[in-house]
């Protein structure tokens, strides 16, 4: 594994019964941010869910560092059960009880399952950019956001991917032109490779 | 009647204890979608209270420690047979009290205990009893606001780094199961699943976040519970059918209630217009 390299795939692929993409080599520094795109199907939550060390690779190896503390935003995250749960509730599990974001509603006693779609998808999402950790999985975590939202986002990437030292980054995303400083990654189908 | 308060006294003491952590437990399995497994667990506890009547041990031994076992080892077991934890609570459940009915049909023990699984001991308890079930009630109560914390977030917040260990799941399983196990044998069968899924619903969409929703779960059931003992005695009548009827009727009340508020503000507010 190189020196600064906290996760380390080399001829990665993903996939159960069969590979999905084309062999991949990725070297994940700390602070780096990285934007995973490709067709539907073909593979992309399969590498983040590999990455995350949750799925078995098909092929090829996958190195981490010691002790890597893994953050996986999954496309499914924001799909919460339906229950008395508040939005200081939520906070409060996650062990940021003051967390302040523009995007945590201002009344933090209401319940999670009244707000939007939306809303939810950016209080989770605002809660999971806070969470301490080493390497930050986001699959596809814009696609229930307004245009406005995905600006905000879009400007956090951008601050992240210039600032040493933070975790390295992995974002699943259709959006991928919108930060310019980082290292794009295509997934591309067997079947074109 | 002074005389009838204090020789039922301990009962009405432990079914107001027992009450609240049941129904406070509701909302807690409710949030797992475990409702189911509070009847596979009591009906189990019960068998264990059988087997230890008839060896002559402590009902409360082999209540809590069958109910313990089948929790941790039985389910382990059956998982080839029903991969779906709701299905291997239902096969506990349905061999649980095929296995009562067979002991009850041959010791006349376990036909004794039979009849009080499903009316309870409340007006039975004496002080002693009150103790025992108490300690494990709140032993079980306190280990389960210890681990659930962890539990619930993992649950609902996945993608969090650190999920909990297999200990945390071990001992939150055996907190609900010597819950359960005690307020099959302090309230019967039936009273403990009206508590555990009653107060629960009643306040599931009206509760303005968890902590309410446990703490109004658990003054339903109190208050339930204050209701059906005096009522019981007052018209001299089996405390686990009252406690049913008024458990069905103060839910009824509050959705009631809260249908009642919700047209008035919409009256109100065409009114005003």
């Amino acid at each position: 594994m190189s020196a600064a390299a906290l996760l380390q795939a080399r001829g990665l692929q993903a996939g159960l019964a069969a590979p999905l993409f084309a062999a991949l080599d990725l070297a994940l520094q700390a602070g780096s941010v990285t934007l995973v795109s490709g067709d539907n199907g073909v593979g992309k939550s399969s590498l983040m869910r590999t990455l995350a060390g949750e799925q078995a690779p098909f092929a090829g190896t996958v190195q981490r560092a010691h002790a890597l503390r893994v953050c996986h935003f999954s496309q499914h995250a924001a799909q919460l059960p339906a229950g008395p749960f508040s939005v200081a509730d939520l906070l409060a599990l996650a062990g940021m009880p003051e967390l302040a974001h523009a995007w945590v509603p201002d009344d933090r006693g209401q319940r999670v399952d009244r707000l939007s779609g939306g809303q939810r998808q950016r209080l989770l999402l605002a809660m999971a950019l806070a969470t301490p950790c080493d390497l930050l999985l986001l699959d596809e975590p814009t696609q229930y956001l307004d245009a406005a939202s995905r600006h905000v986002f879009a400007a956090w990437l951008t601050t992240a991917s210039a600032r040493a030292g933070g975790p390295a980054i992995v974002v699943v995303t259709h959006d991928a032109e919108t930060v310019e400083s980082a290292h794009h990654v295509r997934l591309q189908a067997i079947t074109d490779a | 009647m002074l005389e009838q308060l204090l020789l039922f006294a301990p009962g009405f003491v432990l079914g107001l204890f027992m009450s609240a952590v049941l129904a406070a437990l509701g909302v807690i399995l409710r949030l797992r979608d475990e409702a189911l497994s509070a009847f596979s667990h009591a009906q189990v506890a019960v068998l264990g209270a059988m087997l230890a009547a008839i060896a002559g041990w402590p009902l409360l031994i082999g209540a809590w420690g069958l109910a313990m076992l089948v929790a941790v080892a039985g389910l382990w077991l059956i998982k080839p047979v029903a991969a779906v934890a709701s299905s291997r609570h239902l096969l506990v459940l349905l061999l649980a009290w095929s296995a009562c009915l067979l002991l009850a049909d041959n010791h006349a023990q376990a036909r004794l205990l039979s009849a009080s699984a499903v009316e309870g001991q409340l007006l039975l308890v004496q002080w002693r009893d009150v103790v025992a079930h108490g300690v494990v009630g709140a032993l079980g109560a306190a280990v389960l606001g210890g681990v659930s914390k962890a539990l619930l977030a993992h649950q609902l917040l996945p993608w969090l780094p650190g999920a909990p260990g297999r200990a945390h799941a071990l001992a939150r399983e055996l907190a609900v199961v010597a819950i359960l196990a005690t307020g099959a044998l302090a309230s019967g069968i039936f009273v403990t699943l009206a508590l555990v899924l009653i107060p629960a619903w009643s306040g599931w969409a009206s509760a303005r976040g968890l902590r309410a929703a446990v703490l109004q779960a658990a003054i339903f059931g109190a208050s339930a519970h204050v209701l059906a003992f005096g009522l019981a005695l007052a018209l001299d009548q089996v405390y686990p059918a009252v406690m049913i009827v008024v458990l069905a009727l103060m839910a009824a009340a509050h959705g009631g209630s809260r249908k009642w508020a919700a047209l008035t503000f919409r009256w109100g507010r065409r009114v005003r217009r």
